[in-house]
């Protein structure tokens, strides 16, 4: 006995527990120091019960305890806050217990342990515990605590509004119920994942199915709420409706797959420009419009693809540009020439826009597009081309419908006033010299119809009569033709014509071009000088040129070169001249589809330059 | 109808200035008739007696298509002449090129554009339209 209370002194500091003890019959009262402590009073005071009572805010409950094990014998326990005698509040667990002797209760004790920490931490937890509650039910947005198999424990109203099922709906499913079939796999391995602790939380989107059948995209972030030994309590789920930002990023996507289908099946190359730094960004088929894989660029700067514009049209181009950069063009749009990969030059459209300015009115972006348009224009060159030939054959329908008129007019408008002149006539001597003009004018009337023909016959021959012919070959045929003439008057011939050149030509307009040619500069040769004439052909790209040069008397270009290849138009008092021989060979250079030129100085010579198609 | 003093041919057809002459006799259209075969020759003719009203023509009758100096070269140099005589000048042209009458019509000096051949008739209306100017 002794060594238990032994025991008891040693253990009663350790929980701090105050001891009390009152004798009803007597009114002795024992007090342990933690009792002291408790109440705050000194070392040797006691309280009567009374008093003690009084400090009980509630004292009614407290005396209400007490009296009940008074008359029960039956041992309490309760939990009073109590206001000390120097003002602390505390709350304190007392215990009391009774000793009876013959049916009266004679003495009562119990114990009295400060418990206020303990108790306010409750008070906090409930508290906390509140705050979530109401957090949890109010948020907008949607809350669940859900159990490690996936039912529904709680959710709010958030959630109820959400999925459109009220709680009690939610409770008898589990939210693999509500979840699409294609994103349940992914929030379940998730979940496993958390559960075995790999991850602290996860977050997905996914789509649940609304009461009324729909899908609703959601936001889901979960966390696992474990017990204090790390065993998995439930799961805390948010869960965000995202169906409006999904379905807007869905047209986006859309809009986007759109763009880039249409950009595609344009066949355009885009490009954006940093106008600043020059940095550009190109899409693939830019670069392949080029022939160029998009690696191969390896400088992207809009310079790099600037200097693939042919030099004839940069010019241009970096005009249409600044037309743009100051603003006076709302678009930059230019046509022209780009080297291909392979080195050929390339017809592209170029078009663009600034979307981005600073504030000094500086361009700063620049978007753009690069469209093949190779097939068009050489398409458009053709045509041109095509128009060229056919307005010119026009032309000069036209002009040799004005020259048979004219032509055939003089003659029979003269026959014409000769008849009436003889009809009028009565000397005889008269009448006969009218009827020897009536004849001159007859045969020249034939003589005008045979060039006629002739003019005819250039224009019927087409490209069937052409001959593949050797150039150096032909210019000497012509010298040995014409070698008496020119041996009668000194000439000096000088040749420079590549042996190699050969053209396709019709056979006889090129003899007849020649022959003309050099015998104008045979007639029209300056006699106080030695006749020099010249004879050159050059390659100027695909097409050949012939140039006869000679140091003859000239032409007067100003005077005449609007008609020097009219029909029966001369220039000299020259009895031989016709009028018919450049007009003849200025005919059989258009019909082979060539060019001639004639430059000449008055008193110093005159040249003769041939381009053959 | 007063017959001119002097008319003028600018033409390079032979036989057609020689017929015109005689037609001109027929019609008596003029004491002195002055025959050019280009448009040189006519104003190599006239620009030494400029300053003499009393030999330069009346009428000139003038073709378009003629080597070395035509009608229209002719013309630019004849409008630079300042000259103290009214001188009629009359296209005769085988000419239907709307150009050339287009082009006629822009020189303030050509009266009229006639088309070969030229008759009596027209010779007689030339004569009535100086003589009423």
């Amino acid at each position: 006995m002794h060594k238990k209370l032994e025991l008891y002194e040693k253990v009663t500091p350790l929980a701090q527990l105050g001891i009390w003890q009152r004798n009803l019959i007597t009114g002795e009262i024992y007090w342990n120091e933690y009792i002291r402590d408790i109440y705050e009073v000194g070392p040797e005071d006691y309280l009567t019960l009374n008093d003690a009572s009084e400090s009980y805010l509630d004292k009614e409950a407290a005396c209400e305890m007490i009296e009940y094990a008074i008359s029960t014998g039956q041992p309490q326990v309760g939990e009073f806050k109590m206001l000390t005698v120097k003002g602390t509040f505390k709350w304190v667990r007392m215990r009391v217990n009774t000793t009876f002797e013959d049916d009266q209760c004679t003495e009562i004790y119990g114990t009295l342990e400060d418990i206020t920490s303990q108790v306010s931490m409750i008070r906090a937890l409930e508290e906390r515990e509140e705050k979530f509650h109401q957090a949890f039910d109010h948020a907008p947005i949607g809350m669940a605590i859900v159990s490690t198999e996936g039912h529904w424990i709680k959710v709010n109203n958030s959630l109820c509004s959400l999925l459109g099922y009220d709680e009690d709906e939610f409770l008898k499913h589990t939210f693999q119920e509500f979840t699409h079939p294609d994103d349940l796999d992914i929030d379940l391995s998730y979940m496993h994942r958390l559960l075995n602790k790999e991850i602290p939380s996860y977050n997905m989107e996914k789509r649940y199915f609304h009461k009324d059948g729909h899908q609703i995209w959601i936001y889901l972030s979960v966390t696992l709420v474990r017990d204090t030994d790390g065993l998995p309590l439930y799961f805390i789920s948010q869960i965000k409706d995202i169906t409006e930002r999904k379905r807007s990023t869905e047209i986006l996507l859309q809009e986007r797959q759109r763009l880039d289908n249409i950009i595609k099946s344009t066949q355009v190359g885009t490009w954006e420009w940093n106008v600043q730094t020059d940095e550009t960004i190109h899409n693939k088929r830019s670069a392949a419009i080029f022939g160029y894989h998009p690696n191969e660029i390896v400088a992207n700067m809009m310079n790099t693809w600037h200097n693939f514009i042919h030099p004839d049209d940069r010019e241009i181009n970096f005009a249409e540009l600044e037309k743009c950069f100051k603003k006076q063009e709302k678009f930059y749009a230019c046509e022209c020439r780009m080297m291909h990969k392979n080195g050929s030059w390339l017809w592209v459209e170029i078009r663009g826009k600034v979307i981005k300015w600073d504030d000094n009115n500086n361009p700063i972006l620049m978007l753009g597009t690069y469209a093949d348009i190779h097939q068009r224009k050489t398409m458009e060159q053709e045509r041109k081309k095509a128009m060229e030939v056919i307005s010119g054959q026009n032309g000069r329908l036209l002009n040799f419908a004005h020259i048979v008129s004219h032509n055939l007019r003089s003659h029979t408008g003269n026959i014409q006033m000769l008849l009436d002149m003889i009809n009028h006539e009565t000397e005889e001597d008269e009448k006969q010299k009218m009827m020897q003009m009536l004849v001159i004018n007859t045969s020249n009337l034939q003589q005008t119809l045979s060039h006629l023909n002739e003019v005819v016959d250039v224009h019927s021959k087409g490209e069937y009569s052409k001959k593949i012919l050797n150039l150096h070959k032909e210019v000497y045929r012509m010298l040995e033709v014409l070698s008496q003439s020119l041996r009668q008057v000194n000439a000096i011939k000088i040749v420079e014509v590549d042996p190699d050149i050969n053209i396709q030509y019709d056979p006889a307009y090129l003899e007849s071009i020649l022959l003309n040619l050099v015998t104008n500069c045979v007639k029209y040769r300056d006699t106080d000088r030695q006749l020099h004439i010249h004879i050159k052909a050059y390659k100027e790209g695909n097409i050949v040129v012939l140039e006869i040069t000679d140091n003859g008397i000239g032409i007067d270009l100003k005077l005449h070169g609007h008609k020097l290849f009219g029909m029966y138009k001369t220039f000299h008092d020259n009895n031989d001249a016709r009028g018919i021989g450049l007009f003849l060979v200025k005919n059989q250079v258009d019909a082979m589809g060539g060019k001639i030129e004639a430059s000449s100085v008055l008193g110093q010579g005159t040249t003769f330059r041939i381009e053959f198609s | 109808m007063k017959k001119l003093d002097i008319a003028c041919i600018i033409d390079d057809d032979k036989i057609f200035t020689y017929v015109l002459s005689k037609q001109m006799k027929v019609v008596d259209f003029c004491e002195n008739l002055l025959v050019f075969h280009n448009g040189l020759e006519a104003i190599k003719y006239l620009k030494p007696i400029l300053e003499s009203p009393e030999v330069l023509p009346d009428v000139i009758l003038l073709d378009l298509n003629m080597p070395i100096m035509d009608g229209w070269q002719f013309l630019d140099e004849f409008v630079k002449f300042k000259v103290n005589k009214k001188i009629t000048v009359y296209i005769v042209s085988s000419s239907i090129d709307v150009a050339d009458h287009a082009k006629a019509a822009t020189y303030k000096a050509i009266s009229s554009f006639y088309i070969k051949p030229i008759s009596r008739q027209d010779l007689a209306n030339m004569l009535e339209q100086v003589s009423l100017s």
